[in-house]
């Protein structure tokens, strides 16, 4: 008999607060969907539906190219406090 | 044809206060020139960039949202391409009718019109169940009393040496 994985079943955040548009400067929805080294979660992490990951996943890449969020982390200046920042602006 | 669009550029810091505004001033004149109508600005201000752009650690962002002829962005695409203060320009357009009806949400708040804010809820799942309030402590629930006097079980044998279990077998 094969082993049987156990699956926690998760909810889309996006769907459930009623957002219909992510916007790319909105960077407190992308936070939801961005690892700690500011990689794209897979939907299968967050939970995510897919029109949402559709969404956040150009969301991300516009701020992205905004600088507004990292494409990568560098090792020797590591930004801890970032959200905190820019939860200020 | 007439469509709804957003621009976010970024000025480089280093300029004076003056020459920033006239940058954003430059910006909008392009815009109006090719038959833009400017709906709202939102000056993001001075910020510091995730990554540095051409050596800058920092720089002014601005929002400026405008509907406008599609040959517009063109024009516009290419003097952010030619005017070296703006180091990183984004042209977005809202084409679909979820995104319009955001771009008008999101014009109405850069006006400074009350706007319902959504935002995701992090706490447990079924959050949308009300808060059970402060129930109160629980009381004294007074002395227990004495305990009862040990007495061996009658439906046990009385226990052997002590720690034979954990000899194993």
């Amino acid at each position: 008999m094969a082993e049987r994985v156990k699956y926690i079943k998760r909810h889309c955040k996006y769907t459930e607060a009623k957002i219909d548009y992510i916007d790319y400067k909105d960077l407190s929805l992308l936070k939801h969907s961005l690892s700690e080294r500011f990689k794209i979660m897979p939907r299968r992490l967050t939970g995510n539906s897919k029109e949402a990951q559709d969404m956040v996943k150009i969301a991300i890449k516009r701020a992205r190219h905004m600088a507004l969020i990292p494409y990568i982390v560098d090792n020797k200046k590591i930004n801890n406090d970032f959200w905190d920042k820019a939860q200020n602006k | 044809m007439i469509r709804q669009y957003e621009t976010m550029f970024i000025v480089k810091p280093t300029l004076t206060e003056e020459e920033i505004k006239g940058r954003i001033e430059f910006v909008k004149e392009t815009l109006t020139k090719q038959g833009a109508d400017i709906k709202a600005v939102t000056e993001m201000g001075m910020r510091d960039l995730a990554y540095d752009i051409e050596k800058n650690a920092r720089g002014y962002y601005t929002v400026i949202y405008f509907t406008a002829p599609t040959s517009a962005i063109k024009e516009l695409e290419r003097v952010y391409g030619i005017t070296e203060d703006i180091i990183r320009f984004i042209v977005v357009s809202y084409d679909k009718k979820v995104e319009q009806a955001a771009w008008e949400v999101m014009v109405k708040k850069a006006l400074g019109q009350p706007v319902e804010e959504k935002k995701l809820s992090y706490g447990p799942r079924g959050g949308d169940r009300k808060p059970r309030g402060d129930r109160g402590d629980r009381g004294d629930r007074g002395d227990r009393g004495e305990r009862k006097p040990y007495k061996p079980r009658e439906d046990r044998e009385p226990k052997e040496d002590q720690d034979n279990s954990a000899k194993g077998e």
